[in-house]
C-alpha cells in the first residue's frame, strides 16, 4: 500500500499542476502555416450521430474544408466519414458541401474508412484514379501530426491545413485536463500506430 | 487567477469540517491515517484506470479480429471508465483494510475516535 500512497501523492501533485498552471500551453501543436494550393482538398472524419447530426468537430472540420475551396485552392473536395446508423458523414457533409455553394461534381465522398488508417487507404485509392498525389489535409490540430504521417505513409504529399478559429487556448482548469487528456490520447494513438506499422 | 476560484469553497469547506470534527472529539492528530488512506485510493484508481485502459483496449482489438465489426478504441478512454476505477479502488481498499486487520486498520481507527 506503501506504493500506492507515493502514487497517489504523485498523481495528485501532477494533476495540481496540469491545472492549475498553463503548462498544458506547452502542449499546443506549433501553428500551421497558411495553406498552399494543391491537386485535392482532404477533410478527415469525426463523429455523427445515428441521426444525421455532425459533432461539433465535424462540422468545423468541414466547414474549413469548404472555405478552403471556396478560395479556390483545390478543385476537388473530398469528404470522409464513416456510416451511422442509416447515414454516413461524408455524405452528410457533401450536401452541406453543395448547400454552400461547392459545385456536384467537385465533391467526393468516402464513407467506408473507420479510423485514420482506413481513410489513408482508401481516399488513397480514390484519388490515385484520378492522378492526385498532392493533398491539403483537413483535420483538428491534435490529429494532424498522426493523419499527416498515415497520408504521406500511403505517398501523397502533404499540406496541412488543420482547424482554425477555434478558441485552443483555456483557463479554466477542468478545460486543461481535456486539453492533457486528448494529448495523452493523442500520443497513445501514435504509438499504437507506429508498432502497427512496424509490425505489418 | 479565476482558475483558483474553485479552491476557495474547497477550502472553506475542509475548514468546516475539521471544525465539526473537532467538535464531536476527534484527536487533533488524527488526520495522517486518513490522509494515507485518501492518497492510497488515489494510487490505486491509477493503478485499477491502467489496468482497465489496457485489458479495454486488448479486447477491442480482439474484436475488431474476431467479429469484422468496428469497435472504436476511443470507447477505452471514455470518462466514466476513471470513475468506475475509482470505485473499485475505494471498495479494494476498504476490504484491504478489513481483511488485513480487524488487525492494523481497525485498531488504529478506534483509537483515533474521540467518542
Amino acid at each position: 500500500m506503501k506504493a500506492c500512497r507515493v502514487l497517489g501523492a504523485l498523481t495528485l501533485a501532477v494533476l495540481a499542476v496540469l491545472a492549475f498552471t498553463p503548462l498544458t500551453d506547452l502542449l499546443e501543436p506549433p501553428a500551421a502555416p497558411l495553406p498552399r494550393p494543391a491537386q485535392a482538398i482532404v477533410v478527415l472524419g469525426s463523429y455523427m450521430g445515428t441521426d444525421g447530426t455532425l459533432s461539433a468537430a465535424s462540422l468545423q472540420r468541414a466547414v474549413r474544408g469548404i472555405q478552403l475551396y471556396r478560395r479556390g485552392l483545390a478543385p476537388l473536395l473530398v469528404m470522409a466519414g464513416a456510416q451511422q446508423g442509416p447515414l454516413a458523414e461524408a455524405e452528410v457533409r457533401a450536401a452541406l458541401a453543395r448547400e454552400f455553394g461547392v459545385p456536384a461534381e467537385a465533391v467526393l465522398a468516402e464513407a467506408g474508412g473507420k479510423t485514420t488508417h482506413d481513410e489513408a487507404l482508401r481516399i488513397h485509392r480514390l484519388l490515385q484514379a484520378r492522378g492526385v498525389n498532392d493533398l491539403l489535409l483537413v483535420t483538428s490540430m491534435e490529429h494532424m501530426p498522426r493523419a499527416r504521417e498515415e497520408f504521406e505513409r500511403q505517398g501523397f504529399t502533404v499540406a496541412p491545413a488543420p482547424v482554425t478559429g477555434i478558441r485552443t487556448s483555456v483557463d479554466r482548469p477542468e478545460d486543461r485536463l481535456g486539453q492533457a487528456r486528448r494529448w495523452a490520447q493523442e500520443l497513445g494513438a501514435r504509438l499504437y500506430y507506429r508498432v502497427a506499422a512496424a509490425l505489418s | 487567477m479565476e482558475a483558483y476560484f474553485i479552491l476557495l469553497p474547497v477550502a472553506l469547506t475542509s475548514w468546516a469540517a475539521l471544525r465539526l470534527l473537532r467538535r464531536r472529539g476527534a484527536s487533533p492528530g488524527a488526520w495522517r491515517e486518513p490522509l494515507f488512506r485518501t492518497l492510497e485510493c488515489v494510487g490505486l484508481t491509477v493503478v485499477f484506470a491502467l489496468v482497465n485502459t489496457l485489458l479495454g483496449a486488448a479486447l477491442t482489438l480482439l474484436l475488431r479480429a474476431l467479429a469484422r465489426n468496428f469497435v472504436s478504441l476511443y470507447l477505452t478512454t471514455d470518462s466514466v471508465l476513471l470513475g468506475l476505477s475509482a470505485l473499485q479502488a475505494v471498495a479494494f481498499r476498504w476490504w484491504w483494510g478489513s481483511g488485513r486487520g480487524n488487525g492494523k486498520d481497525a485498531t488504529e481507527s478506534q483509537s483515533h475516535r474521540g467518542d
